[in-house]
């Protein structure tokens, strides 16, 4: 298994003029795609959520006179086939690519564009594009998604400059060819002035449709299923236990209601599960076998008008102002723009994904899948080996407080699912570390602990692992609240990727060690690192 | 390396129904059991008077300054030999080759062992009944074996079974001084950290009437028959107010005046751990106040590189206090008394447990009204099924880290910070809020609640007809 590690991929642009829980989604489905090896099962919803058929890059021919351009080619690089090589010049990093697969010339150049007239006349070809890289050599550092500064300046070693998000010299891979795939990146994100560059948007990847959103009207179910217009992915994980996850920015309705989650709620879900088809998982009945996937609304196909006390059941990834942006056409009059990160296991396709406060934006995490060191218990059902954990609010940014949606900074929640397969969903936490006595909440942590620092026992900053635990809580909504869930407290495993540390002397948003292998994200939540510089 | 099964082997609820010089001399029976429970139950070889683990690394004087006659006087120790025999389901213990046994020993008690055994039969049992001169009768509960169909334990068949009768009554009467000590050594520490040294604790009673019982550790295992060598850690007095409501005298001591009998102590030990626990009305002045003392000394698993915490010893020592995990200072009975390698000094660390409920204990779902302040030892019962998961029959506890930070009532660390210095391996922590005794586990990760959240190696055994834990 290999952790490989998105960093710091821009959202927005330099314009801020991102569109929050869909840009993210945007961003997300690439990963999982281009490096992580999931497929793309169904979509569903107007506009239609990222699939890698919806982002080929056009070759064209041209016609001198009268001037026309016919498109001969839809795609230049497979999502599977070794590609690349990851080098550099001078402070730029570039992707030589092996000409077989993508020829840039062809692509700066069309089919009969005359000799001498120079490159393709709108621009820089592939400007702005993001390119879904997987390295096995050096997952943690050339893995992820990178965005295009340059392709017409290395045209002859058939190669691209990228944006590699750090100050550090470009980890050379010239050994082995790298996966690479070619994304175009949500038109919030696009750094290219130039529309008719050389490529062209195919399926439903028009984001700019965000009017269309919206829930299928059922006012006492779900709203996000079936005739409804919000985006939704449903794909399949590379690993044996065969998971399929489904992405949704979920409805106005399913997310918002009566002020329950507030209005800027997060939007962004990431459910495992099974059976799912045309976008969405089925409904199943409490007590029956079947419908075996960890979103409660949709399972039970209630609301939160219907069914209050489920409120904190669709933790989600978001920043605040992302949220109330999230259903509306990107804009300048709503600056927005953030910074996304990821980290993922090729082998099982199990997920982490934060974003990272830039312009009017704030801080939160998601992660779903399989737990590390997974625990296993005779029987289980494959379901209750799934968890999914995020904000059931806004506001708790990345940080190791979990508890339900109505008490301040502990709106982190999660679902996983009971060993019965006939009894559905149930809480999820990230089991992390308290003192046993005298710790009244989150502030007096460890890791905030005025002597906290480099221990003496290793000269370094020291991360430890935490868990996962099902069945610890009765309720997502409020401490004390109506019990939906049953108690029944089960060790998963190994929380994946992020470890516990300390936050007394450490930056946000910095590695956290000398040796760049920890990332400090903030409140001593720390995340593997490639030995790279991070960017302030 | 994976943590070694604990082995764990038993005296439970040792009654003492008198004792004389007091509290000198109850303080001198509790070191008595300990002396026996530690030198042949758990370590004994085929030597009947020389104990084993004992500090062996001595370059002049002993392991042991203790009144004479304290090991082998001859009206402490009566009797000894290695022809025992017992019977599976039978209380009685017979000789094979001897006839040592007199009437007068009921009232007495017998040590039973064999070298290298892990049986928890090896334990110190009281002498009920007298049949002849080979054969007297035992109450097996004190150790003994739970048969896989029931929980009262029982002896299993044995034979060649090394033996010694002793009096602890007379061990009581011996003039005990302030200072007196005797130092274990713990031999398999290289068995739960490799490369580990045998790291060795001192057993000391100290004050005017010898009531006040000390711990001091020695990671490194230096004793040289006097003092232990280019280590001096401070020796670990018993802790006072651990807990907001339960016992504690505000002195440290173990013993507080003259109280009523009869008393009670339990002591369970195993691989690299040792704990020893106190209680009854005998402990205080007019009979009353007692919360139960104990101390838990342990090598517990090292989690640094070796090169970096070579010979990790903890010890927690307590006064009247319970083992409840709920503090007003200090973190209860999570934490432990820890030798830093790195400034040489001993502190108090806290427990670091996995919370359920992310980093802090929640203030309603998980807290109880009958106690104050949030923690894991207020679990709310009504609203947990005691951790279980019925599903999987499972029952939910924590193993805690010992991490240093900053503590109520002891000096900033500065430069000493550890997240994760070891795993405490013979303790396991849950909701206070559990009634007393319940027993949880299966195959070798069997547990009981010894009170307050705190849970201790068992087998499943229960006592019938005295208190467990008493004062807890």
């Amino acid at each position: 298994m290999a952790t490989h590690v998105c960093r710091d991929l821009l959202i927005g642009g330099s314009n801020g003029w991102a569109s929050g829980s869909t840009d993210s989604m945007w961003a997300l489905s690439v990963f999982l795609q281009g490096v992580l090896g999931y497929v793309t099962l169904s979509a569903a919803g107007a506009p239609q959520p990222p699939g890698y058929a919806d982002f080929s890059v056009a070759y064209y021919s041209a016609s001198i006179s009268p001037f026309s351009l016919t498109q001969v080619s839809s795609s230049i690089v497979s999502i599977h086939t070794p590609s690349c090589f990851v080098t550099s010049s001078g402070t730029h990093t570039l992707l030589q690519f092996s000409t077989d697969v993508v020829n840039l010339q062809k692509a700066a150049y069309p089919v009969g564009w005359p000799s001498g007239s120079g490159p393709w006349p709108q621009g820089d070809p592939l400007l702005g594009d993001w390119i879904a890289l997987r390295s096995n050599a050096a997952p943690a550092a050339n893995s992820g998604i990178f965005a295009v500064t340059d392709s017409t300046n290395y045209l002859s070693g058939n190669a691209v400059a990228i944006d590699y998000r750090t100050t550090s010299p470009a980890v050379q891979e010239t050994g082995a060819l790298l996966t690479a795939s070619i994304w175009l990146p949500p038109p919030s994100s696009d750094i290219s002035t130039a529309p008719g560059r050389g490529q062209s948007r195919t399926g439903g990847g028009n984001w700019a449709l965000f009017n269309a959103m919206a829930g299928n009207g059922n006012s006492s179910g779900y709203q996000g299923q079936g005739s409804a217009t919000v985006p939704r992915l449903l794909l399949q994980s590379p690993g044996p236990l065969a998971w399929q996850l489904r992405l949704c920015v979920e409805s106005t309705p399913d997310a918002t209601y009566g002020g329950a989650v507030v209005s800027s709620g997060p939007r962004l879900t990431a459910f495992p599960g099974f059976s799912g088809s045309a976008g969405d998982y089925p409904t199943g009945t409490l007590g029956m076998p079947g419908a075996m996937h960890l979103h409660v609304m949709q399972r039970l196909n209630v609301s939160f008008a219907a069914a209050p006390d489920y409120v904190g059941c669709l933790p989600a990834l978001d920043a605040a102002i992302a949220a109330v942006t999230g259903s509306q056409p990107f804009n300048p009059t709503f600056k927005l723009g953030y910074r996304f990160y990821a980290w993922g296991d090729d082998v099982t396709g199990t997920c982490l994904v934060a974003v990272r406060n830039s312009v009017g934006a704030a801080d939160a995490y998601m992660a779903f899948g399989q737990a590390e060191a997974e625990v296993l218990y005779p029987g289980q059902c494959a379901a209750s080996r799934l968890f999914t954990v995020g904000q059931a609010t806004v506001g708790p940014g990345l940080t190791w407080a979990n508890g339900t949606f109505a008490t301040f900074k502990e709106g982190i929640t999660g679902l996983s699912y009971c060993t019965d397969a006939r009894f559905g969903p149930l809480a999820c936490t990230v089991s992390s570390w308290s003192f046993a006595a005298d710790q009244f909440n989150d502030s007096n942590s460890i890791r905030f602990d005025a002597t906290a620092a480099d221990t003496p026992f290793l000269g370094a900053t020291e991360v430890i692992e935490s868990e996962l635990v099902a069945g610890a809580w009765d309720n997502l909504r409020t401490p004390g609240n109506t019990i939906i869930f049953p108690m029944e407290p089960r060790q998963m495993g190994r929380f994946p990727f992020a470890r516990f540390g300390r936050a007394t002397g450490q930056s946000a948003w910095s590695t956290g060690d000398t040796l760049g292998q920890w990332f400090h994200a903030s409140n001593g939540f720390y995340l593997p690192w490639g030995g790279l510089a991070s960017l302030p | 390396m994976a943590a070694p099964p604990l082995n764990a082997k038993f005296v439970r609820s040792h009654m003492v129904p008198n004792a004389q010089n007091m509290p000198a001399g109850g303080m001198g029976t509790i070191l008595r059991l300990v002396y026996e429970f530690w030198g042949f139950c758990l370590h004994g070889s085929n030597d009947l008077r020389a104990p084993g683990w004992m500090a062996s690394s001595q370059l002049t004087g002993s392991y042991i300054s203790m009144p004479t006659g304290f090991e082998s006087g001859s009206n402490i120790l009566l009797a000894s030999g290695s022809d025992g025999t017992t019977t599976a389901g039978s209380p009685y213990f017979s000789v094979t080759g001897s006839a040592p046994f007199s009437a007068s020993y009921v009232g007495k008690w017998l040590t039973t062992w064999q070298s290298g055994s892990t049986s928890t039969d090896d334990s110190i049992y009281p002498i009920v009944g007298w049949l002849n001169s080979s054969s007297i009768v035992i109450d097996p509960q004190c150790g003994g074996t739970p048969p896989t169909t029931a929980s009262v334990p029982q002896l299993t068949t044995r034979s060649g079974i090394n033996y010694r009768v002793i009096d602890y009554y007379a061990a009581s009467g011996l003039t005990y001084a302030a200072g007196q000590y005797f130092v274990i050594q713990f031999n398999d520490s290289g068995q739960v950290n490799s490369g580990q040294a045998s790291s060795q604790a001192k057993i000391v009673s100290y004050n005017s009437t010898f009531s006040e019982l000390r711990v001091q550790l020695s990671p490194s295992g230096s004793w040289d028959g006097t003092h232990f060598v280019s280590e001096s850690y401070a020796e670990i007095a018993p802790e006072v107010s651990l807990g907001p409501s339960y016992g504690g005298w505000g002195i440290a001591d173990w013993f507080h005046g003259v109280g009523v009998f009869p008393g009670y102590v339990t002591l369970v030990g195993g691989t690299g751990f040792l704990l020893c626990q106190a209680g009854g009305t005998w402990m205080s002045a007019g009979g009353g106040q007692n919360a139960g003392s104990f101390f838990h000394i342990e090598v517990p698993s090292r989690m640094y590189p070796q090169a970096s915490d070579p010979n990790p010893i903890c010890a927690i020592n307590v006064g009247s206090g319970r083992a409840s995990i709920q503090a007003n200072v200090g973190y209860g009975a999570t934490h432990r008394f820890f030798p830093s390698p790195y400034d040489a000094t001993l502190r108090r660390w806290p427990g670091l447990i996995k919370s359920i409920t992310g980093s802090g204990w929640n203030g309603s779902t998980f807290l109880a009204a009958i106690q104050s302040g949030p923690t894991l030892g207020n679990g709310v019962v009504s609203r947990w099924s005691l951790f279980e998961n019925p599903r999987i029959n499972k029952f939910l506890m924590n193993s805690a880290v010992m991490a240093m930070a900053t503590v109520p009532g002891q000096a900033a660390a500065t430069g000493q910070f550890s997240l994760a210095r070891a795993r405490l391996r013979s303790v396991r922590f849950t909701s206070g809020t559990y009634p007393l005794f319940i027993r949880v586990g299966d195959g070798t990760d069997r547990w009981i609640h010894a009170g307050g959240g705190t849970m201790w190696p068992w087998d499943h055994a229960l006592v019938a007809d005295r208190p467990v834990f008493m004062g807890f």
